[in-house]
């Protein structure tokens, strides 16, 4: 089985059992029960209970949804952010290219984590913040990955003679430059999706990014720390998820990586 | 040549007997140390410029006070071996004992003065500032004498003295200007050595403590936020004793031999405050009716690790709680009577809980899931310490709901004053008959006729119900079953070393 | 070449200022200050006042600028608001921490890294390469402070092997290396696969090239073409190994949060809850400060290595 294909399965597993969780496991990861808190495993918590006797599981399953709705939608606006800012820097050329390139130099220039741990932090935390954080800083990537696009595309002979008969650069550029990036695009998405999860989890982790009681994957993984020594199921599980998901989208990223290789 | 090899061979001969014999004194006196693990960590290891409780816990072995709380709970002379109160109680005399503090100076009046003029100086800035505001001034009549004088009768001023804000400071270094708060000096039983940020405190035995050489040489406090991390390092040896205890884990402690669970009642009084600013929450009713709807012991138990409930704004065990007034029962249908009465139905509330504090986080979880069975919801928002601090707690009150521990006083004034006046309590209480009450009370002098007026007021304070009361949670503490004379200061809560021991 | 230097120097220090900006602005914007926080639940409006007059929070925001970035240029951080001494100082404090299990993790993932990469790469199709690139997809895909967890269960509970706790009381020295060890592992995992990837990569490249085929069919023992190869291979790397130390600064952050290590990450997340606006503006600029460099540097080993890329 190509990578790509398990990767796209195994996503396809943790995204299904996340979205249909509330049909597949209907306890409610918000209810508490005091009777039974730090439960071990059992067949009624697989993953046992954590310290207010919720289940680890449908938690776990929660917390995958709001976590890979972060992370999927910032990938969306990062690529989105840096690939139109990059189109319109190349087809507009001159002191607005200039300016937007200096721009995503120095928001390159900047060490990643940092940058969203402060975003975040100066925002006041939450999950929209989040979104928006990743978003800005994943940007500079798509920025030049676009710009470089479409200034070779511009560039190419057939572009410049449609042009010199009259026809709008835009258009040319959309037309033309658009479809050949996309692929690339893709590549470099799934690689993203993968790193804004593991960012996400890390900043929920710090209290930074989802607050409680939302589960994500991140907090729950925060507030098992507390209770690692007694229920160690509690921390082990969520983790399972998110690594098989950020194990889907990098063995997608590397697979589609190859066969873009292999073609060029 | 020979008779000069002969000495040196004699006199090394001497030096190695020598060296021996040191050694061997050296290595069998092997330095006790006290390793102590406590989840949160002082600002500042100044006396003056902090309300934090970790503060006064660490810094209670390095400062001394004129009078002190012992081991029942009763204020005794400490620093101050004997004082007296003026007929028109506007003026108190504090007689000296020797004591020297850890740079070598001995103590005398003029500390005291100095100490108590810096407490009072604007600049201080000292959160304390108003238990001290009767004081107009302090003089050293001679060298172990000190007379204070005040405006009003201040009843409370002995109690403010006994806490951890009123250590007193050497005055030389008062007037340079040293920073305590990274170097503090005092008279304690440790001297500071040093301080790691966000790793220890290290603490050496000061063997001309007034009271007595401490029975061990060091005490290194480390700062763990874990209570998993602790229990662990107190079953590994690690630690000699914590000061947090889960719940989940008390059993496993009791039930090992080489450690013994402490349990005391805190003087913390652990509330849900109520915003009475709220129009959904103006009417007494409605606030009765959250008191039934919450079964408190429960709470105390999972989110605490236990304690007792609380019927007014008072710790459980305290001297002023009056025996009239009971907890509010569990009764959930009287809850719903109450709120039907009120016309209060589907309640929306919003429920701001400070992060830092797990346990007041799943309290209010709790609570939540209590106000919901009376049909009442409440949706939970944590937010941070200082936004906690600036909105809810201070600022424009951005709450309807929050969790909240209120730190034990010595006296009642401590925690009543200002909860009679809208503007100056957070959960914006307004009773100007109580106002009137807390006003005499400050200055009573009369013990009984003092105990009616906060019994007044205590009453008033359960009728009106301005907070879903909690209770006084147990402050459960774990050691080795070896280490003897460890124990937490009632009312206070602050750790206090002087005869810990090994056995 | 001067002009290029100036040109590096010039945006470094523009980026600087553009971001402490950015941060001076964005930590104010934030509900509740230092003298807030400070005053705790019992001090009133006027003692908050005092306070914040002391830490000069009272100022208007544009002489707060003005102090503090006229401090920055002569070197002075300023004093940290929560502890009352010199950022320099705190920062000097917590930094040997984060600097050894940053080196620690360095090393760690060299050894690592550069030796599963080259044994992948000498042996190619074998079980060593196909466990490599296994390793290498899966050690990304890890959530580093998960995988933290896994390691403390293992080895501090279970085994008993490590301390569960960060540093031992006596601080930072030798036998604290014992307690860096599985944070400086859990760094040091997903930055050997990235290291191992590439050093296989680059021996592969080395392999196929036309001085090794020569050397081959020359009869030159096997050993003697793999120290070739190797030799060839490193440089390659080297640039890689640069950004990585760079990234590593702050990419203790999380570890040191799992670990319980009080180093530069606890600080600037302390820093933060406090509002202490000196020490986040000074762990900022030093881990800008570095970040920036060690890219340089990696820039500048990429140019030495490949003649082809330089440009001066």
């Amino acid at each position: 089985m190509t990578r790509v294909r398990f990767g796209a399965v195994l996503f396809a597993i943790v995204l299904l059992s996340t979205v249909l969780a509330p049909i597949l496991r209907p306890v409610d990861p918000l209810e508490p029960n005091y009777r039974s808190t730090y439960a071990g495993v059992s067949a009624e918590h697989p993953l046992g209970t954590d310290r207010l006797g919720r289940d680890v599981l449908s938690r776990a399953l929660a917390g995958g949804r709001v976590s890979l709705t972060i992370a999927l939608s910032a990938t969306a606006l990062t690529i989105l952010l840096g690939g139109a800012l990059g189109s319109v820097a190349a087809t507009v050329g001159g002191a607005v290219d200039t300016a937007l390139s200096r721009f995503f130099d120095a928001l390159l220039a900047f060490p990643g984590f940092l940058l969203v741990l402060l975003v975040v932090a100066m925002l006041g935390g939450g999950a929209a913040q989040t979104v928006l954080a990743l978003g800005v800083a994943g940007s500079p990537i798509y920025f030049r990955l676009a710009r470089s696009y479409a200034r070779s595309e511009l560039r190419s002979e057939y572009v410049t003679a449609a042009i010199a008969l009259g026809a709008s650069r835009p258009r040319q550029m959309i037309r033309h430059a658009l479809p050949n990036f996309v692929g690339s695009i893709l590549v470099q998405g799934a690689s993203t999706a993968a790193t804004f999860l593991l960012v996400e989890a890390s900043l929920s982790y710090l209290g930074l990014g989802v607050p409680l009681p939302t589960p994500s994957w991140g907090n729950v993984l925060q507030e098992s720390r507390a209770f690692l020594t007694r229920q160690p199921w509690a921390a082990v599980g969520p983790g399972l998820f998110l690594a098989a998901a950020s194990l889907s989208f990098q063995f997608v990223a590397d697979g589609m990586r190859d066969k873009l290789d292999r073609r060029s | 040549m020979e008779l000069a090899k002969r000495s040196l061979s004699r006199r090394s001969l001497a030096f190695a007997l020598a060296a021996a014999i040191v050694g061997t004194l050296l290595g069998t006196a092997s330095a006790q140390t006290i390793t102590m693990a406590m989840a949160a960590q002082p600002d500042t290891l100044d006396p003056q410029v902090t309300s934090a409780t970790a503060a006064f816990q660490v810094s209670k072995s390095i400062y001394d006070t004129l009078v002190e709380v012992d081991r029942n709970g009763d204020i005794v002379p400490a620093l101050a071996q004997s004082y007296e109160v003026a007929e028109d109680s506007l003026s108190y005399t504090f007689h000296l004992t020797e004591a020297t503090f850890h740079d070598g100076t001995a103590l005398d009046a003029q500390d005291v003065v100095a100490t108590l003029q810096r407490m009072l100086d604007p600049e201080t800035a000292s959160p304390k500032l108003s238990e001290f505001a009767a004081i107009t001034g302090v003089e050293a009549t001679d060298d172990r004498t000190v007379v204070v004088s005040l405006s009003q009768p201040a009843p409370a001023l002995i109690a403010s003295l006994a806490s951890g804000w009123g250590a007193i400071l050497p005055s030389e270094k008062i007037e340079s200007g040293h920073d305590f708060g990274n170097q503090p000096v005092g008279t304690g039983p440790f001297a500071f050595v040093e301080w790691q940020r966000d790793n220890s405190v290290t603490l050496n035995a000061f063997a001309d403590y007034y009271q007595g050489a401490p029975q061990v040489d060091q005490v290194v406090i480390r700062f763990v936020p874990d209570s998993a991390v602790q229990l662990q390092g107190l079953t590994t040896g690690e630690f000699d004793v914590i000061d947090t205890v889960a719940s989940a884990d008390q059993a496993t402690i009791e039930s090992n031999a080489d450690l013994a669970l402490v349990r005391d009642p805190s003087g913390l009084a652990l509330v849900a405050a109520i915003n009475t600013r709220r129009e959904a929450l103006a009417d007494p009713r409605v606030r009765q009716a959250f008191n039934h709807a919450v079964d408190s012991q429960t709470v105390l138990d999972v989110a605490y690790g236990g304690g007792t409930p609380i019927g007014t704004f008072m710790e459980a065990g305290s001297p002023w709680m009056p025996d009239s007034i009971e907890p509010f029962a569990y009764d959930p249908e009287r809850a719903q009577e109450l709120l039907n009465e009120a016309g209060a139905s589907g309640l929306s509330l919003d429920m701001a809980l400070p992060q830092p504090y797990e346990n007041h986080i799943q309290a209010g979880q709790m609570i939540q899931d209590y106000l919901s069975d009376v049909g009442v919801s409440a949706e939970i928002r944590i937010v941070e310490w200082g936004v906690w601090l600036s909105d809810v707690y201070g600022g424009a009150h951005d709450y309807d709901l929050t969790v909240i521990g209120h730190t034990g006083k010595l006296d009642p004034t401590g925690r009543l004053d200002g909860y009679a006046t809208e503007a100056d309590n957070y959960p914006g209480f307004d009773d100007p008959e109580m106002a009137a009450w807390l006003e005499s009370g400050s200055q009573e002098t009369d013990p009984d006729a003092r105990r009616q007026v906060y019994t007044n007021v205590l009453q008033r304070m359960h009728d009106g119900a301005p907070f879903i009361y909690i209770g006084t949670p147990d402050r459960v503490h774990a050691r080795k079953a070896s280490l003897e004379g460890f124990w937490i200061t009632p009312m206070l809560d602050s750790f206090d070393f002087r005869t810990a021991h090994f056995e | 070449m001067t002009r290029y230097l100036v040109g590096q120097i010039f945006s470094f220090l523009v980026t600087l200022w553009v971001v402490l900006t950015l941060v001076f602005l964005g930590m104010r914007a934030l509900p509740g200050d230092a003298a807030t926080i400070l005053g705790g639940m019992d001090a009133n409006a006027e003692q908050i006042a005092v306070i914040r007059e002391r830490l000069g929070l009272a100022g208007s925001l544009a002489v707060q600028y003005s102090d503090f970035m006229g401090g920055i240029v002569q070197g002075d951080l300023g004093d940290s608001l929560r502890e009352r001494r010199p950022v320099t100082a705190v920062l000097l404090d917590r930094l040997p921490v984060t600097l050894a299990l940053a080196g620690m993790a360095f090393v760690l993932s060299l050894v690592i890294g550069i030796g599963l990469g080259l044994l992948a790469g000498l042996a190619p199709g074998s079980i060593i390469d196909r466990f490599t690139t296994l390793f290498a997809t899966a050690a990304l895909a890890l959530p580093e402070f998960w995988f933290g967890f896994l390691l403390i269960l293992l080895f501090a509970v279970n085994l008993g092997w490590f301390p569960v706790l960060g540093l031992p009381p006596s601080g930072l020295s030798w036998q604290a290396s014992w307690h860096l060890l599985l944070p400086a592992f859990t760094l040091a995992l997903p930055r050997s696969a990235q290291v191992a990837r590439l050093t296989r990569a680059q021996v592969l490249e080395q392999r196929m090239s036309d001085y090794v085929r020569t050397a081959r069919s020359k009869g030159l023992h096997p050993r003697g073409v793999t120290r070739h190869i190797a030799a060839n291979a490193l440089p390659g790397v080297l640039p890689l190994l640069a950004l990585e130390l760079g990234g590593l600064l702050t990419g203790t952050i999380v570890v040191e949060q799992v670990f319980g290590l009080p180093g530069l990450g606890a600080t600037i997340l302390g820093g933060i809850s406090a509002r202490d606006y000196p020490v986040v503006q000074g762990v900022t600029v030093l881990a800008v400060a570095v970040y920036i460099s060690v890219n340089w540097i990696a820039d500048l080993l990429q140019a030495v290595a490949d003649p082809r890329l330089r440009t001066v």
